[in-house]
């Protein structure tokens, strides 16, 4: 069994398993960052890509599924409606619970989200915010008035005040020192330490900072910023609750210094106060908690969007797993189904050998099993049917009867070599062709289909009918017999037609009936002859001198006539006689060439009227044969061809020899040609019957006897009309074992008219 | 180019793939989105930033870029910042050396990435630079806004770093970070034109 398939079946399945659980991981971890984990955070925008790119490979996989199970189905191939059934069950079964839950879930997502939030807890927030501001309110401004207190003291207290160098500021190093001889450092340290302050400065209006004091954490001073100068400038106090770096809430307290001389300039305090630590720490708890909670409120549709997305995700992978899935196992399932279902269509189309691999235990490698018996049963079937085909092919080639088989259509299924050959068919295909387009291919046997198709459907299907056809080579007459072939279906019977070549029966039987004839003939009449020709002879010896001379002349005339017809009779029943005498061929070497050189100039010197054509054949060696009878032979013939020639002037009459070798077999053929009348076609058919001529002479036994003596040899004669004037008479002789025949013929007209 | 240092081209980088992976993420959150969910985008007020002007000078021997953004906050913006969701704006600078018939090769990139977030206590808002940890505090997210468009004096390299015979071209442009979002917004901000807020980048040749 190939394992390939098998092995990428595998590989795929570990491939979609492993997008499946990275997927589901990647659904996890999603899920974990939008609950804005932190941890999860920054990975979120990548895993909404991971998880598209995965659903979309799903997709695409379950599209390809789609579209290779649409052209399975268009293609009607085997399995690939039980696959769409399974699938849509399988995905239904899958798809509706997912749904349910999907549904129940966003809805529980819905509610759970908003439980969230409560008006109650949104102003308990906003509250305590308030709460926060408000004890910080009252702390800044008891830090307003004691600012306000210092400016005053710091007004009271100056004199003309020298600008600090800003460049001393920029420089780390340097420690800021008051450099003004009204207001010292020590001065402004004293204030610092006394309000409790972080920092405090000294500024010009524009911002120049002309003292400062700072404590230990700072100590580049932090200045307002211009939009607090500007408010001062308008001559407001600003106060305010700034988050300085990370260092909390400080308060950061700006007054205008009171002027208490004219040119002293106006001047800035500007004091950053601490916020007590634990208050710091509620209010920043406080701060915080707000935040949070404003900005999921404000995030409420967005994370119950992101939620839903998520869970849509979750939803969608689960359908498209489940869809791959099902399309995976209805795959599975109805392989073995598909296997069998292209298993049954390869045996339909009579692929016996079809042998399915078994892949479970179950019902279906039990069909499978069931399936593969089955298919090894009807091989063997088959085989053994082929074998009887075979068989009956073989006994039918056998046979020398022609055996025809036609269906219930009246078509040819079966026709034996003898049958073509009986038919003169040749080569010439005609099974599976209704019997009547034999006629159309050879018309010929037009005789035989016409005389057939009435009797097939007659009657209880049994026939026999003897038919005559006309084969160029002669005349055959067919015995048929025909039945009606048994078949469990009783509308489509078929018929078998047997028929043998009665002919050569036909006139053997004839032969036989005629030789009978002149035997019995030769017997009777032979007898009474002798007595009538010596009763004549007497009479006439006795009487012929008593009488006048008259009468004697009378009786002369009359007793040589008796006497000579008698002689007349004689002779014709010698000749009968002959005829019917069983054959005696004594074989012995012979040639030929030299017989029928012999016999022609027998008849030179009696016909000089006749041009003899002699052509002979060199080749010819002496063959075994009866040379007397088969110098008869010639000269029958030959005689015959001067009588037709009688009337045609300055007749030729050619005589040829000639060896012949075919695959089979070696014979000799001798032809003798005239250039009469031809033979008549009415006589054709029977010329070598006795009594059948066209001459007014003769006993009408020539042919007969000729005939007769050819065929003691093994031989055929054939008696032709020539292209030309004429006709010829042809003699085959078989060479090969010419003596076994002879010796058999002999003994089997031993046997049969002894 | 000595120019060019670990961190720089590190910057770069990230900022070229995060750029990519935004496009990606973007085209996909659209299709998803659309198809899926069915997002409804409200036809609010669209925000924009843009780059009025874009200088360079020298500075205690060091090139420095001053420019004048305007950033106009769509109401969507707006809302988060009040919401107390912080809001974090990169200005990215890249400098290129001028070149005829081929593109230009990049020398140098650097990015300040600065934050604007409410504090729910003061009802203030903050910005903050986060590269040289300075914050400044606003009354109002105008004022902030206002203030986040005057950049002052970013430090690009020391003068002598620029060879005398070839111009540079310097693009500067800003934007705001969608990523930095929380990521319940991110999905939203990815396909809602309001948060769409980059400036594209201005150019000009560096004059000494």
């Amino acid at each position: 069994m190939d394992t390939k398939p098998l092995k990428r079946r595998a590989t795929a399945l570990a491939a979609v398993s492993l997008l499946s659980v990275s997927l589901l991981a990647s659904l996890i971890l999603m899920s974990a960052a939008i609950q804005n984990s932190g941890k999860f955070g920054a990975t979120y925008s990548v895993l909404l890509i991971l998880n598209s790119i995965g659903l979309l490979t799903f997709v695409a996989l379950i599209a390809i599924n789609i579209r290779r199970l649409i052209k399975q189905l268009r293609q009607r191939e085997a399995g690939a409606r039980l696959t769409l059934r399974m699938l849509v069950i399988f995905v239904t079964l899958a798809i509706i619970p997912v749904l349910i839950v999907y549904g129940f879930s966003l809805d529980f997502l819905r509610r759970g989200i908003d439980s969230w939030f409560d008006v109650e807890i949104d102003s308990a927030l906003t509250d305590s915010l308030e709460l926060s501001r408000a004890a910080l309110d009252l702390k800044m401004r008891d830090l307003l008035n004691q600012t306000e207190q210092m400016a005053y003291e710091v007004g009271q207290g100056s004199r003309a005040p020298t600008p600090l160098n800003l460049d001393i500021l920029r420089n780390p190093d340097s420690t800021i020192v008051a450099n003004s001889t009204t207001t010292p450092a020590t001065d402004l340290d004293l204030l610092r330490e006394r309000s409790g302050a972080e920092e405090l400065s000294l500024l010009t209006r524009e911002g120049r900072v002309l003292g400062s004091s700072t404590g230990a954490t700072a100590i580049v001073p932090n200045l307002p910023p211009n939009a607090i100068l500007l408010q001062l400038q308008q001559g407001r106090s600003y106060i305010g609750l700034d988050p300085i770096r990370d260092a909390g809430l400080y308060i950061r307290v700006a007054v205008n210094v009171p002027e208490v001389s004219l040119g002293s300039g106006r001047k800035i305090l500007h004091v950053l106060y601490p916020v007590a630590t634990r208050l710091n720490r509620l209010a920043d708890s406080v701060e915080s908690a707000y935040v949070e909670y404003t900005e999921l409120a404000y995030l409420r549709d967005k994370l119950k969007l992101s939620f839903a997305m998520t869970l849509t995700l979750v939803l969608l992978f689960s359908i498209v797993t489940a869809v791959w899935a099902a399309f995976y196992s209805a795959r599975r399932l109805a392989k073995p189904i598909r296997d069998l279902a292209a298993g049954t269509a390869a045996v339909a189309q009579g692929n016996y050998e079809t042998s399915l691999p078994v892949q479970s235990n179950d019902d279906i490698g039990f069909l499978v099993r069931s399936f593969n018996d089955m298919t090894k049963r009807v091989a063997l079937a088959r085989a053994e049917v082929q074998a009887q085909h075979q068989y009956l092919d073989t006994v039918l080639g056998q046979l020398s009867s022609g055996v025809i088989a036609l269906n219930e259509d009246s078509l040819v299924t079966t026709i034996n070599d003898s049958a073509q050959d009986i038919l003169g068919l040749g080569d010439s295909h005609v099974a599976g062709l209704p019997l009547s387009a034999m006629a159309d291919e050879k018309q010929h046997l037009r005789p035989f289909v016409d005389g057939i198709i009435p009797l097939l459907d007659t009657g209880d299907g049994r026939w026999q009918q003897q038919i005559v056809i006309f084969r160029p080579s002669g005349r055959r007459v067919l015995m048929c017999r025909g039945t009606r072939m048994a078949t469990n279906a009783p509308n489509s019977a078929g018929n078998v037609i047997v028929f043998d070549n009665i002919t050569a029966l036909i006139e053997g039987q004839r032969d036989a009936a005629w030789s009978e004839v002149a035997r019995r003939l030769a017997h009777e009449i032979k007898n009474p002859l002798t007595p009538i020709q010596l009763s004549a002879d007497r009479l006439r010896q006795k009487y012929l001198k008593k009488m006048s001379p008259e009468d004697s002349k009378t009786l002369e005339r009359l007793t040589s006539t008796i006497i000579q017809q008698v002689d007349t009779m004689k002779s014709m029943v010698n000749t009968f006689s002959d005829y019917a005498r069983p054959p005696k061929i004594n074989p012995e070497a012979t040639d030929l060439n030299e017989l029928v050189r012999g016999v022609v100039e027998l008849f030179k010197s009696a016909h000089r009227e006749v041009k003899f054509d002699l052509e002979l054949d060199d080749q010819l060696l002496p063959m075994p044969a009866d040379a007397s009878r088969l110098r008869q032979v010639i000269n029958n013939l030959v005689k015959n061809a001067i009588e037709a020639s009688a009337q045609v002037a300055q007749a030729t009459i050619s005589v040829r020899t000639h060896r012949f070798l075919t695959d089979s077999e070696t014979y000799v053929e001798i032809e003798v040609s005239d250039q009469g009348e031809g033979i008549n076609s009415s006589l054709a058919e029977n010329i070598f019957e006795p009594y059948v001529t066209n001459k007014t002479k003769g006993t009408g036994l020539g042919l007969a006897i000729v005939k007769k003596i050819i065929e003691e040899h093994g031989g055929v004669v054939t008696l032709e009309n020539n292209i030309g004037p004429g006709a010829a008479a042809i003699i085959r002789l078989p060479i090969t074992g010419v003596g076994d025949t002879l010796t058999l013929q002999v003994e089997k007209s031993d046997g049969k008219i002894g | 180019m000595h120019l060019i240092n670990s961190y720089q081209t590190e910057t770069s980088y990230l900022s070229r793939c995060k750029s990519y992976s935004v496009r990606v993420l973007r085209s996909l959150v659209v299709i998803i989105s659309t198809t899926m969910i069915g997002v409804t985008v409200s036809p609010a007020f669209a925000g924009s930033v843009t780059v009025n002007s874009a200088i360079t000078d020298i500075v205690n021997d060091m090139v420095v870029v001053n420019a004048d953004l305007n950033f106009e906050f769509s109401d969507d913006a707006v809302e988060a910042a009040r919401s107390g969701i912080a809001l974090f704006i990169d200005v990215d600078i890249r400098v290129k050396r001028k070149r005829r018939f081929i593109w230009d090769p990049r020398v140098l990139t650097l990015s300040r990435r600065y934050s604007v977030e409410r504090h729910a206590l003061t009802d203030r808002y903050i910005i903050t630079d986060l590269v040289t940890t300075d914050r400044r505090i606003y009354e109002s997210l105008d004022a902030a806004v206002m203030d986040l468009g005057r950049i002052r004096e970013i430090p690009i390299a020391e003068a002598s770093s620029f060879d005398a015979g070839i111009e540079y071209n310097i693009g500067l442009r800003t934007r705001l970070d969608l990523e930095s979002l929380p990521a319940p917004l991110r999905p939203i901000a990815y396909i809602s034109p309001s948060w769409r807020m980059s400036s594209g980048w201005y150019q000009w040749t560096l004059n000494r």
